[in-house]
């Protein structure tokens, strides 16, 4: 090779870019090419210098202070796994119990005269038709904001949903069964007011 | 099983503790790096800070098939190239130019005397301050380096050769 090889063939060749036969082309010329030695050389002391930069620098401190305080919001929701946890397991324990004690005691005739079934069932049906609009949002919300959420968070917050869910399913196929008992609506409401009250806690503990 | 394996581990289960030694661990040299590929300390205080609250919400599904080091590495540079982005699109929005042709119009301001390769690096345009630092610093190769930033290899060896040449040119002064 007698014309000189360009910059960029040079760093090519540098970089081992270059297929074999042009690689020993070039390694060739540079040999016996003083310029292109010389702009060899220099290469080389650029990536000598760029490799030998220091890997660290000092951070100014209030970096650390600011992670802090951003993962300390973020994390509010798990530092009441605990509560949420007992919570959820009181409503659990709370709707079996109901359930057993309900189901067990036969319901005298005369109750049914006074409070027909279907009013308790509509009465249900009515609060949980409130509860829907809300709780939807919120789930649209939690599910836009999913990939926001550290993963332990949102394993906590599936967990506890999921007792929830059951505590109302139980709940209301012991109303099905039991269509005269009073007690079993206000458990039912107030499971979906646990939900909803979790939901947002979860939501604002993410709005880092 | 390293100190970092077993650390990682701890801040998967949530422990702050362990967090906090990965970042006295790491940082100073995600900062570095972010240092270099933004030309910015503000902007790479910010990026340090994003790196490290994106590890606290990702830890938890970090599996361990790659090693820690080279997952974090990887994170860190998607911070840095995300950050950029973001303030090219902010720039493009005040200047209405890109930085490349500013450059070479001469509009950017050098140095008047010979500087350090740390200032020199400072200089360069951002796209070519980016391949440079992950090639020439930070040791990834062409084809990683167009794979992370959405270019064709092509545009990632040019812009590193520009970045060499407009060094040595800062360089030799």
């Amino acid at each position: 090779m007698n014309e000189h090889p360009s910059y960029e063939q040079l760093n090519d060749w540098l970089d081992e870019e270059l297929s074999e036969p042009e690689a020993a082309r070039i390694e060739a010329h540079v040999a016996s090419c003083d310029e292109c030695s010389s702009a060899i050389a220099r290469l080389r002391s650029l990536l000598a210098s760029s490799r030998a930069l220091p890997r660290t620098m000092p951070v100014p401190a209030d970096v650390w202070d600011n992670i802090q305080t951003r993962v300390h919001r973020r994390s509010a929701l798990w530092q009441y796994r605990y509560q949420l946890a007992a919570a959820a397991v009181l409503i659990v324990a709370l709707t079996a119990t109901l359930t057993l004690a309900l189901t067990q005691r036969p319901s005298p005739a005369v109750a049914v005269q006074e409070a027909p079934p279907s009013d308790i069932q509509l009465a249900v049906n009515k609060a949980e038709a409130d509860y829907t609009e809300p709780l939807r949002a919120l789930e649209a919300l939690l599910e836009a904001r999913r990939s926001t959420l550290d993963t332990a968070t949102i394993n906590l917050l599936d967990r506890h949903i999921a007792l929830i869910d059951d505590a109302i399913r139980s709940a209301k196929t012991a109303l099905a069964e039991n269509p005269n008992n009073e007690q079993l609506p206000h458990l039912i409401t107030g499971a979906y007011e646990r939900k909803i009250t979790m939901l947002k806690r979860a939501l604002r503990s993410r709005d880092i | 099983v390293t100190t970092t394996t077993l650390t990682v581990e701890r801040a998967r289960r949530g422990d702050p503790h362990a967090f906090e030694e990965l970042y006295r661990e790491h940082s100073g040299q995600v900062y570095a790096t972010a240092c270099r590929m933004t030309a910015d300390e503000a902007l790479a205080k910010d990026v340090t800070q994003e790196v490290f609250i994106r590890l606290w919400k990702k830890i938890g599904s970090f599996r361990g098939e790659s090693e820690f080091t080279t997952w974090f590495r990887r994170l860190t540079i998607n911070v840095c190239l995300n950050a950029l982005n973001s303030e090219r699109r902010r720039e493009k929005r005040v200047f209405g130019a890109d930085d490349l042709d500013a450059f070479d119009r001469g509009t950017t301001t050098r140095p008047e005397h010979a500087i350090d390769l740390e200032r020199a690096i400072k200089t360069l345009p951002t796209n070519a301050r980016a391949v440079f630092v992950l090639h020439d610093v930070e040791g990834y190769k062409h084809v990683e380096i167009a794979e992370m930033t959405g270019v064709a290899v092509g545009t990632v060896k040019a812009q590193l050769h520009r970045a060499r040449k407009l060094l040595q040119g800062q360089l030799n002064k």
